[in-house]
């Protein structure tokens, strides 16, 4: 089967302080559709350069990044956003909500790039926070939502578009244990009924555990390990 | 890829740049003064250097456009001998260009009616005068050709008040009685003349002599038919007045090229008003132009988070354009209400009337909108140019 996304031989380095920075030299790696794979590794061995780079909000400088099969560094940066509208779905540490729109606004902002009317993408929205739980909060503005409020409109927002691939880039990095079992099974949940490939950066061993999957940035590299390695000897 | 899907209605994109322009609060209100006040001050500047102009075209006007004005240069003592009075049917049958000819002889004299006197001045003249100058008549008559020899006067406005004149009056000048036959509807002041009506007394020219011992014309004032050429006319009147009226030097005058230059000069005050304005505008666009910096600065995150949505380098770029747009219009309109009303209230308190410069306000909104929209593409462009990844880098 095509993989949803693929790297081969993927080089990318940053300028920095006059440095060319190398964060990723001849990396490469594969995921089907419908799996869970965790990403970890060392403060920046670079997670989350790779999860932008799977993102499609950044291309390798060398090396081939297949989304699809569709080769990205063919595409234009036009294209690419249409990619992101329409097949990705991208979860923050922080959230990212824009403060002066409403929960319902915000889940409907992604739609509002794909042209649909207000009505239709309100619609769609308020569907999507149903779905997690916030249908009453619809109203509410970030600022009165708590932090796991937040991070459920942000997952209902990468959900409205109905992507294939969800990014998370430490989902539960900034909530209680109590949220981040809530948040993490809504996740799980998602990749079960809908069969939605999930892709989360994280520091959480246990949470890393509990996908399919789990790739080690470190050296310039991406190895997938197995889960029963220890992340403590890395 | 399907690229007509992809686009973000029209109502969205203005609906979000309002909503953003609300949450700048007071910035945006500062952008939004200094596009206002520099399209008030073209405006206003504008419409104040045209009502200036008008107001000082209009001094002149009562002239008409097709008068010419012939003064005698002062020639040596004693040689100068100029005639007493003017033929006017020979001259306007030698010159058929001018419809009326007047000469104008003029005396300073105190004169005296009921135990009141005043400073008038004399003028002896001819009844070819009234249509010149468009004398209206208010009560009796002007002269006419067959008062010649009578010691008949007509007089202005003001010394009919003064002295309390009605046709039928006596007037004494300078032991001469004069019999009042009419008076004269008041008329501006017009410097291009050499005599002020209001202030005058009209006598036949030939009467003069009672009052000078040598009476000597001082200058003719002359009409032109509307489709004469002026400049032309002059020139031949000069050749004719200098050989009818020897070793005299004659000056003609043509009024109308003078208002052109007083024109011109106004024009060029209004276009130094408008350039005042216009700096004033250029401030307000660096205004408007630092406030979308800070506003595309602030809001890098979001921005970041819109094109990891799938917003692309245009929907960025649209949404900080829209912004100063609105700001643009907002500003250009209250500007012209606000330009207009401090225009309005300036001529009021300088005692004109008030003559909209219908192209100042096309001129201010347009030249606010561009500055607005100028100043606010850098900024909008810089965003739209912002790559992702740094964008929602967290700081």
């Amino acid at each position: 089967m095509k993989p949803l996304i693929a790297m081969e031989g993927v080089c990318k380095s940053y300028a920095s302080a006059g440095w060319d920075l190398d964060v990723f030299d001849e990396a490469a790696l594969s995921i089907q559709h419908g799996e869970r794979c965790a990403i970890v590794g060392p403060s920046g061995a670079g997670k989350s350069t790779l999860l932008h780079l799977l993102g499609l909000l950044d291309t390798p400088d060398k090396g081939r990044l297949l989304f699809n099969g569709c080769d990205i560094s063919t595409t234009t940066s036009d294209q690419r956003a249409q990619l992101r509208n329409q097949c990705l779905g991208f979860i923050f540490q922080n959230f990212h909500l824009l403060p002066r729109l409403t929960a319902l606004e915000n889940v409907a902002l992604p739609l509002f790039y794909r042209g649909l009317s207000r009505a239709a993408a309100h619609q769609r929205a308020y569907e999507q926070l149903e779905r997690v739980g916030l249908d009453e909060r619809m109203l509410h503005r970030p600022a009165s939502l708590s932090g796991g409020q937040c991070q459920r409109v942000a997952i209902a927002r990468a959900l409205v578009g109905a992507p294939a691939l969800i990014l998370a880039d430490e989902p539960t990095g900034n909530l209680d244990s109590a949220t981040t079992e809530d948040v993490l099974h809504l996740l799980l949940q998602l990749n079960r009924e809908e069969g939605v490939t999930l892709v989360v950066v994280t520091h959480d061993t246990g949470l890393a555990q509990r996908l399919d999957r789990c790739f080690h940035v470190q050296n310039g590299k991406v190895t997938e390990k197995p889960h029963h390695w220890d992340m403590a000897h890395g | 890829m399907d690229k007509d899907r992809q686009s973000a209605t029209l109502h969205w994109v203005w609906r979000d740049a309002l909503d953003s322009l609300r949450l700048l609060g007071r910035r945006a209100w500062l952008a939004l003064l200094g596009i206002a006040v520099g399209c008030a001050a073209i405006i206003a500047l504008i419409n104040i250097g045209h009502n200036a102009a008008v107001e000082s075209i209009n001094a002149f006007k009562g002239l008409g456009t097709n008068t010419l004005v012939a003064s005698f240069r002062p020639g040596p003592e004693n040689l100068a001998t100029a005639p007493m009075t003017l033929n006017g049917p020979a001259l306007t049958a030698t010159l058929p260009e001018i419809q009326h000819a007047a000469p104008l002889t003029l005396y300073s004299s105190h004169p005296h009616h009921a135990g009141t006197s005043m400073d008038a001045a004399i003028v002896g003249t001819s009844p070819e005068l009234l249509p010149i100058l468009e004398l209206q008549v208010t009560q009796g008559r002007f002269l006419s050709d067959f008062d010649r020899e009578s010691t008949y006067a007509v007089v202005g406005s003001r010394v009919a008040q003064d002295l309390g004149l009605m046709p039928g009056n006596w007037l004494q000048i300078a032991g001469y009685l004069f019999e009042v036959i009419g008076i004269i509807a008041s008329q501006p002041r017009n410097p291009l003349l050499p005599v002020t009506p209001d202030d005058s007394v009209f006598v036949p020219i030939e009467g003069m002599r009672r009052l000078l011992s040598a009476p000597q014309i001082g200058n003719i004032v002359a009409r032109v038919h509307d489709s004469a050429p002026l400049a032309r006319v002059a020139d031949d009147m000069t050749t004719y007045l200098e050989r009818t009226f020897e070793n005299r030097e004659v000056d003609v005058q043509i009024p109308k090229l003078l208002i052109e230059g007083i024109a011109h000069q106004a024009s060029t005050f209004t276009y130094l008003l408008a350039g005042m304005g216009g700096i004033s505008l250029l401030v307000g666009g660096v205004g408007v132009m630092n406030v979308m910096f800070m506003n595309v600065i602030e809001r890098r995150r979001e921005i970041g988070v819109r094109l990891a949505l799938g917003a692309r380098a245009r929907d960025i770029r649209n949404l900080f354009l829209f912004e100063a747009i609105v700001l643009s219009v907002t500003g250009a309109l209250l500007g012209a209400a606000l330009g207009l009303g401090a225009a309005y209230a300036f001529v009021r308190f300088s005692g004109w009337a008030f003559n909209l410069s219908v192209l100042s306000l096309p001129l201010g909104i347009l030249c606010s909108l561009g500055v607005g929209l100028f100043f606010g593409l850098y900024p909008a462009l810089t965003a739209s140019r912002l790559p992702p990844v740094s964008a929602l880098r967290d700081d």
